[in-house]
């Protein structure tokens, strides 16, 4: 009995700290994730912001070198070259005529800049349309900037197609310059900047993965990786700017947080679960603590009672013995308490059944004998006890010997016959009949009393269940049906009311075997 | 054949007592354990009937101190306490068999007539002692060993008293015998005698065994004498 309300206290307790666990883990997996999501974008936008700073002094610069690619257009090659020598961001002009066709710097009297510049572009003039490319919606670009690699590293340049010449006119812009343009634009290195947490570092890299400049006063190992990273846009793919975190936030942390927070609701909720299993478990077991004493009393006063029970049954029957057969009036006098204290064993007895029934200790305990005789050594007794105006029919078949438990089916029989003693003595009329086949005994008991109404037919056999509690009404404990159900069928068969047209049929079945 | 039986209520004592005397056992009667195990070490009895819980040492002691010690008697345990006696039984502590209170006078017979029968056929078996043999009283076959006379088919319960008065008359087979003579002779010196006991025990005897007990053939009264068998 404690190891089930244990497993029920486990179950109670374990079942929803598990749940509770899975469903903290789930949560915090979730919390991570959106956490890092939100992280991700914050740090999306701080990067995005830095790119559009960087991309609008870029884009003031496009104009402004725009207008210089148009002075390079006007320019003579005098001009041109000039220009080239003299201009900060320009390290180079050039024009190209319709097909590709070089028409600046002119081949034909090449400068060594000029020469350097056709070796470092060799790649682009390979191309028929290198620069006016055709765009996603068929639309021909008519400026632009274009990047190469050579050698060292990317190189850039911005050209202007002229459509009354069909002429391309560009420069090549002086790296350093466009990238000290850039540089300018980014907040100063090592120091806080509103956009990014103090502990957090952008780094700008080049196409080849070298750090350019960076800011944010986070320390960054050499070898740790951005929490995210963004490619800039024209003229400058390929360079990207990268957001690293120093100590403070980190997927472990984040990791860690959650599941302090989620341990600590877990313990909680457990606590109060245990607390709660607890107490209901005190609050059964002391019930049941209650329940069990009352039935080990009864138990108890049932056993003491026993001894002085015996005491008056065996000296009235010595006393019957040593009686002088012609002495009518003492022998009925002593049957009286014969007969009486065999009642009262009886009902000892079924108290101490009901007490084991509710224990689970019945058991029974089949030895070959003859049914019929048991039914007809307790038919006896009682027909001296109802006297010789009751009539009593007998149908016996159940002679041949079989297993069965005497004592169970004695037990059943007296309290039925006891009913009809007690409720329907009225009728004058008791039948018993027996048969036995297929290894089940089949006993009916009639009489022609009240009978019980239909809607109690059932009812009687529930403990402490009485037809009526009137006190004019016969006595009784109201166990006896409940225990001779319980008894019949712990013999495999059982106890069954049969309506019938006047009084009470009861239909006891007992499986028995040769 | 003797009897032991140890029970700490008095009234019980002294009424299995009465009860066993009457049947036709020796009795010795102890009120508790260390009693029962003492009175066991020194006369050595046939049967013995224990209560479960007496003072001192209780009967599931006593019975494993015997067992212990022999096989030879047969156990009884009597009891109020019938979830105990099965916990017993489970243990085989050695018990031939319960008496479970309250009981009725008729139980307590059958029970240990049912014990004797079983001590006189292990005897038998084991061909340890003389037994008992069978004699004829007109047409009434006495089996001693089974406790039991037989006329034809029809079988007839008989106590040790029986037994004993039935063999009385046997070996007296023509001679009138006094009611002092049956009373040393089946009930022993030391029993002080009422008149109406032999009487009464005359009179069931003759129930069981005579054909019509009014017109009795076995045992015929001779008045002022006492009674005669042939």
């Amino acid at each position: 009995m404690k190891h089930r309300y244990l497993v029920v206290f486990l179950l109670l307790t374990l079942v929803p700290a598990g749940l509770i666990v899975w469903l903290g883990w789930r949560v915090s997996a979730e919390e991570q994730h959106r956490t890092r999501r939100e992280f991700i974008a914050v740090i999306d936008e701080s990067l995005q912001t830095h790119r559009q700073i960087i991309e609008d002094r870029l884009a003031d610069r496009f104009t402004d070198l725009l207008q210089v690619v148009e002075t390079a257009r006007l320019a003579d090659t005098a001009g041109r070259r000039e220009l080239a020598r003299t201009h900060p961001w320009v390290r180079q002009c050039f024009e190209i005529g319709p097909r590709g066709r070089i028409v600046f710097p002119s081949r034909s009297q090449l400068t060594e800049a000029e020469q350097n510049f056709l070796m470092r572009t060799a790649t682009i003039w390979q191309e028929r349309q290198p620069f006016r490319l055709v765009d996603e919606y068929g639309s021909r670009a008519d400026s632009g900037w274009h990047t190469w690699y050579w050698s060292d590293g990317p190189h850039y340049i911005l050209w202007l197609w002229h459509p009354a010449t069909d002429h391309v006119y560009g420069i090549e812009v002086e790296r350093m310059r466009l990238v000290s343009e850039v540089l300018a634009a980014l907040p100063t290195e090592g120091q806080p900047h509103v956009s990014i947490p103090s502990e957090a570092q952008i780094q700008l890299r080049d196409p080849s993965g070298r750090v350019v400049y960076r800011w944010g006063r986070a320390a960054v190992e050499a070898d740790a990786s951005p929490i995210t990273s963004i490619a800039l846009n024209a003229p400058l793919t390929s360079w990207t700017l990268s957001y690293y975190t120093g100590r403070i936030i980190t997927t472990r942390q984040f990791s860690s947080q959650t599941l302090i927070n989620t341990l600590a609701i877990l313990l909680g909720t457990l606590a109060l679960l245990s607390g709660l299993a607890i107490y209901f478990y005190r609050s059964m077991t002391t019930q049941m603590r209650d329940a069990a004493q009352r039935v080990t009393f009864v138990n108890q006063v049932s056993h003491e009672l026993k001894t002085p029970l015996t005491n008056i049954r065996m000296y009235a029957e010595l006393l019957e013995r040593s009686l002088d057969p012609d002495d009518e009036r003492r022998r009925k006098h002593l049957d009286v308490i014969v007969g009486e204290s065999q009642r009262l064993s009886r009902l000892i007895g079924n108290v101490l059944t009901f007490s084991k029934s509710k224990q689970g200790k019945l058991s029974i305990h089949p030895q070959t004998g003859c049914i019929d005789e048991t039914i007809c050594r307790l038919i006896e007794p009682f027909r001296q006890k109802v006297g010789a105006d009751f009539s009593i029919e007998q149908q016996l078949d159940a002679q041949d010997d079989c297993q069965f438990d005497s004592d169970v089916l004695e037990q059943i029989l007296t309290n039925l016959l006891s009913n009809v003693e007690k409720y329907a003595i009225s009728g004058d009329y008791l039948s018993v009949s027996s048969s036995l086949s297929d290894g089940l005994c089949e006993i009916r008991v009639t009489d022609r009393g009240p009978g019980v109404p239909t809607s109690k037919q059932e009812l009687i056999f529930q403990p402490f269940e009485r037809l009526s509690d009137k006190l004019s009404e016969a006595a009784g404990t109201g166990i006896g049906l409940s225990i001779a159900r319980s008894l019949a069928r712990l013999h495999g068969g059982d106890l069954s009311y049969l309506a019938t047209d006047s009084g009470s049929c009861f239909k006891l079945t007992l499986r028995v075997s040769p | 054949m003797k009897v032991l039986v140890a029970e700490d209520d008095p009234h019980t004592r002294a009424g299995l007592e009465e009860i066993l005397i009457e049947e036709g056992y020796q009795v010795i009667a102890t009120a508790d354990g260390r009693q029962a195990w003492q009175a066991f070490q020194d006369h050595s009895p046939d049967v013995v009937c224990l209560d479960i819980m007496m003072p001192h040492m209780d009967g599931y002691e006593v019975c494993r101190k015997i067992r212990r010690q022999t096989d030879e008697p047969a156990v009884l345990f009597i009891t109020a306490k019938s979830e105990e006696i099965d916990a017993v039984l489970g243990l085989e502590l050695g018990a031939d068999d319960f008496i479970q209170k309250p009981f009725g006078v008729k139980e307590v017979l059958a029970r240990i007539r049912a014990v004797t029968r079983r001590i006189y056929k292990k005897q038998s078996a084991a061909n340890t002692k003389a037994l008992p043999d069978s004699f004829t009283l007109a047409d009434l076959k006495v089996v001693p060993s089974e406790l039991r006379g037989f006329r034809g088919d029809q079988a007839i319960e008989l106590s040790l008293r029986d037994l004993q008065i039935l063999k009385f008359l046997h070996r007296n087979e023509g001679r009138a015998l006094s009611r002092d003579s049956f009373f040393d002779e089946c009930w022993g010196f030391d029993y002080l005698p009422n008149s109406r006991t032999l009487d009464q025990h005359i009179s069931q005897l003759r129930k069981k065994i005579e054909l019509d007990p009014k017109s009795p053939e076995i045992i015929k009264t001779v008045h002022g004498v006492g009674y005669r068998y042939g």
